[in-house]
């Protein structure tokens, strides 16, 4: 199992936990809170914007450390191959190299679309949600022999 | 910034380590019981407040799939104390909050909502079973 792998995506969780917890808080208590000096020139439209997409911005950046990741394994996990340039093609790549399941390629797929309609402010692809991207990323690095895993 | 007011770190640090490791002993023993293989190991965490610190983390074998049971920290937000529950590789949790005042365990989903059940072995072996039957 590629436990160190999975650490990396791990942590965007918390990040995205603290920033949930924080404008959770300051959401509810803005009139209270907004003529904190931190606060100033801020709006409650922009504020309350803030929140409703959070949950997409953050999937959007798990994708992007998962990218990251696979990007870093691909050279350890087939050597002689060229690391290709796109997120589908690292998918793949590793997806035939280490057999994964029909299924838990199209959940990885799935997120991808996602995240390409956030980035793009496409709406088309079906939302993804963060808790679900998270363990569908998991999954699918969890096919990644540890032994191939280079110790940071 | 207010940072949070503890006594001596190093005090701290040897309460949390034994607390949680007496907290992994009777996990353990529950999880065996239930007939699940379990193995620990040991983990590094570093607070800011506290620094770096060995800790143990159980790793629990089920039919369907391995759930973690994983310190996080002590200094945490509205609680003395976080470990995670966790199944491997869907990362589906439960957080494990350990109450200042009375300091019981309180159950939070990752919904954010808090369980009704109190800590005990019967809550534990349902939770686990859940976890590693979810997605």
């Amino acid at each position: 199992m590629s436990y160190r792998l999975i650490e990396g995506l791990k942590n965007v969780r918390g990040e995205y936990e603290a920033a949930h917890a924080a404008m959770a808080y300051v959401l509810q208590g803005w009139a209270r809170l907004h003529t904190e000096q931190a606060m100033s020139g801020q709006t409650l439209t922009a504020l309350r914007s803030a929140v409703s997409n959070l949950e997409a911005t953050y999937t959007a950046r798990l994708f992007a450390e998962f990218e990251a990741i696979l990007r870093a394994q691909y050279p350890h996990s087939r050597p002689k191959r060229s690391i290709p340039r796109n997120s589908d093609g690292l998918i793949n790549g590793l997806g035939s190299h280490y057999k994964v399941q029909p299924d838990d390629l199209q959940k990885v797929g799935k997120v991808r679309e996602f995240r390409h309609s956030v980035a793009h402010a496409d709406p088309g692809a079906e939302p993804v949600p963060f808790v679900d991207a998270l363990s569908w990323l998991c999954v699918y690095l969890n096919y990644i022999s540890d032994q191939d895993v280079p110790k940071r | 910034m207010q940072t949070a007011v503890i006594g001596d770190p190093a005090n701290e640090r040897q309460q949390w380590s034994q607390l949680v490791s007496e907290f992994c002993d009777q996990v353990r023993g529950w999880a065996e019981e239930a007939g699940w293989q379990v193995t620990r190991k040991t983990l590094d965490r570093t607070e800011e407040v506290l620094g770096t610190y060995e800790v143990p983390m159980l790793i629990i074998q089920t039919a369907t799939r391995a759930v973690m049971v994983e310190p996080v920290a002590r200094m945490i937000m509205g609680a003395t104390g976080r470990i995670d529950v966790y199944a491997y590789p869907t990362l589906f949790r439960v957080m494990l909050l350990r109450s200042g005042a009375s300091g019981e365990w309180r159950i939070r989903t990752d919904s954010g909502f808090f369980l009704p059940q109190s800590w005990s072995k019967e809550t534990f072996v349902t939770l686990v079973g859940d976890l590693a039957g979810a997605g």
